[in-house]
């Protein structure tokens, strides 16, 4: 399985200021890290046991120490998109999206991993432009993931139920760190990972003002959506209950 | 020159600064009423690697070098002094004793379960009648076969009633001194003749105990004698050295949370119809406090990096801990003076901060004793 997870270095939320003099939110001078959710992508990823586990990220260089833990974390390797962002883009969810598929899809991804928040404040918008980027299924608010023959099993939150989804491989997943313990990396793991080498990637810039045409869905996103008919109330019921017993969602 | 720290140190600084915020000091007060660091915790910290910092991981360590060891203490400076003791005697003076004069055989043995936190060790030199005149000691190391017979009485050993190995410096040729007399030993929980006897009661450092360790007719096989024969005290002093730069970013970790701590009730504790932050008189001593600190951290930095680069550092060494634990008495009277009356309550983290600064002063080695080694340095270069 060759997997990729996204994340991003952003500022911490103890060090950004208002600015009253100025009326902005400043975080120029907070420090930077890369957020809960992603690291917990990260540790999602990794459960899936890829035999390769790249963390991408659209950061500057000043950011490659920080973007070096994730392979503290589990990730084999680093690729950074080099491109520089204009502020204006950098907050733009459809531009990121773009920018990192055009740096993963060379490389045939089977799973794409986010973290549920990311720069879009936590509407878990990159994630599924992503997926349509790259032409793949999407699966969002994955608690828990692990690897079955054919793909992926992965436990996501439905608003107040928890669902478990059977999915093929290749797909992307945005991950929801809730209920979870995150692990920190040892010091010798964050020693290792110092001494890593971050790869760079250029991509050709795009607007800002990017927006899509149309989002259309693929046939293996379809076949994440199954249709269940009986011949009345009750005989659809009772499909219902089988096929969620058979996906294991129901003991 | 560039002050900039090297990219594994800057992530292990975080780390453990992130690990001290969110999982040790929600458990400040447990520890100091407990008088114990919960078994989960040190478990976790074991996990973490905080026990083998400095040591080349081709022993089990994390290899990071002395400064990468003493920015992390530095970093544990915003918890219970407890960590900081429980390291500093385990890594910093007697896992270091054996990583400073043990035979690879020695390293290759022990090293890998110290440095994992499997095993803890401590530092067995001071007894009733040889404190800061070390040389004085009268433990006894006699031969017999292939093993050394161990009499005497170690008193206020940190770690000492949970160690599972202890490096004792015994008297093997009482006629030689310090100077070929005094030999180390590893001497292993189990062996026989040796105990754990009482468990001191302090003024403070509550979490990190110190003990009596007695050895009656103690059993050690020839094998564990650290190094060679008669070279104990050469290897105490040594390891020493490295741990006087460890205690010293200790110091620095624990004045810098002070500074903080003040600086936040400077700013909220309002008298005389404003925050006394706005007053000169509190002012100046936050500016005291924070150069002393600024020259302190640089002072151990740099100790640290000539230790990293295999140069001779007694003097330095002796610099670093005799200022900084100085400066760090100075911070915590200050940071008790900015509180006032809540400073000195009980209940307030300021005053446990008070008692658990006064130990640096004192232990590794005297102000006064470091200032011996200072002036002797001085005289003996010339410069």
């Amino acid at each position: 399985m060759r997997a990729f997870v996204c994340v991003k270095v952003g500022p911490t939320r103890k060090g950004v200021r208002y600015s009253r003099s100025r009326g902005v939110i400043d975080s120029t001078e907070a420090e930077r890290e890369v957020s809960l959710a992603d690291r917990f992508a990260v540790q999602l990823a990794k459960s899936l046991g890829p035999e390769r586990l790249t963390a991408v990220s659209w950061a500057p260089e000043e950011d490659e120490a920080l973007l070096k833990q994730m392979v503290a974390l589990g990730a084999d390797d680093v690729l950074r998109i080099a491109t520089p962002l204009t502020e204006e883009a950098a907050h733009d969810p459809l531009v990121v999206a773009w920018g990192l598929a055009e740096a993963i899809r060379p490389h045939s991804p089977d799973v794409v991993v986010l973290g549920a928040a990311s720069i879009e404040h936590g509407r878990g918008a990159v994630g599924p432009m992503l997926a349509e980027y790259l032409d793949l299924p999407c699966v969002t608010q994955v608690r828990s993931a692990s690897r079955t023959d054919e793909g992926v099993r992965l436990e996501c939150r439905e608003g107040d139920f928890l669902v478990t989804i059977e999915a093929p491989t290749p797909l992307v997943i945005t991950a929801l760190p809730e209920g979870v313990t995150l692990k920190k990396p040892s010091m010798l793991h964050l020693a290792r990972a110092a001494k890593a080498e971050v790869q760079t990637v250029e991509v050709e810039a795009c607007s800002p003002v990017l927006r899509p045409r149309s989002f259309h869905t693929t046939e293996a996103r379809r076949r994440l959506r199954e249709r269940i008919e009986g011949r009345d109330v009750a005989e659809t019921a009772r499909l219902l209950l089988s096929r969620l017993r058979d996906r294991r969602v129901l003991g | 020159m560039d002050f900039t720290l090297p990219e594994e140190v800057e992530m292990v600084r975080r780390m453990v600064r992130d690990f001290v915020k969110d999982r040790l000091q929600p458990l400040a007060d447990q520890v100091e009423e407990e008088d114990k660091i919960p078994d989960d915790v040190l478990q976790e910290m074991k996990e973490l690697g905080f026990f083998g910092l400095p040591f080349p991981e081709e022993y089990g360590g994390v290899g990071v070098g002395e400064l990468g060891y003493v920015v992390a203490l530095e970093a544990l400076g915003g918890a219970n002094s407890a960590y900081g003791n429980l390291i500093g005697a385990h890594t910093g003076i007697a896992t270091m004793s054996i990583y400073l004069g043990g035979t690879e055989e020695q390293k290759r043995k022990y090293l890998p379960e110290l440095c994992s936190g499997e095993k803890i060790a401590a530092f067995a030199l001071t007894e009733p009648n040889a404190g800061s005149d070390a040389a004085a000691i009268e433990t006894t190391a006699v031969r017999k076969g292939d093993k050394y017979i161990l009499n005497g009485n170690k008193i206020w050993i940190t770690n000492g009633d949970i160690a599972d190995v202890v490096i004792v410096y015994a008297v093997t040729d009482k006629s030689l001194g310090a100077r070929g007399g005094v030999t180390a030993f590893i001497v292993e929980k189990g062996f026989p003749g040796f105990s754990v006897g009482k468990i001191d009661e302090k003024m403070g450092l509550r979490g990190s105990h110190t003990a009596e360790l007695i050895f009656e007719d103690c059993e050690v096989p020839a094998e564990n004698v650290l190094g060679e024969v008669g070279m104990g005290f050469l290897i105490a002093m040594k390891a020493l050295d490295v741990g006087r730069i460890g205690l010293a970013g200790g110091a620095v970790g624990g004045a810098q949370w002070l500074l903080e701590q003040c600086i936040e009730w400077a700013n909220q504790r309002v008298q005389f119809g404003k925050p006394i932050a706005h007053q000169q008189a509190i002012q100046w001593m936050l500016a005291d406090m924070a150069t002393e600190i600024h020259a302190a951290r640089l002072m151990t930095y740099h100790a640290a990096w000539k230790l990293d680069q295999g140069q001779r550092v007694s003097r330095e060494a002796a610099m670093v801990k005799l200022f900084a634990s100085e400066m760090a008495n100075r911070v915590a009277d200050m940071a008790v003076q900015i509180h006032g009356g809540i400073g000195y309550m009980k209940e307030h983290f300021i005053e446990r901060a008070y008692r658990d600064t006064r130990i640096l002063r004192i232990y590794e080695g005297t102000s006064e004793i470091q200032r011996l080694v200072i002036a002797r340095d001085l005289l003996k270069a010339g410069k």
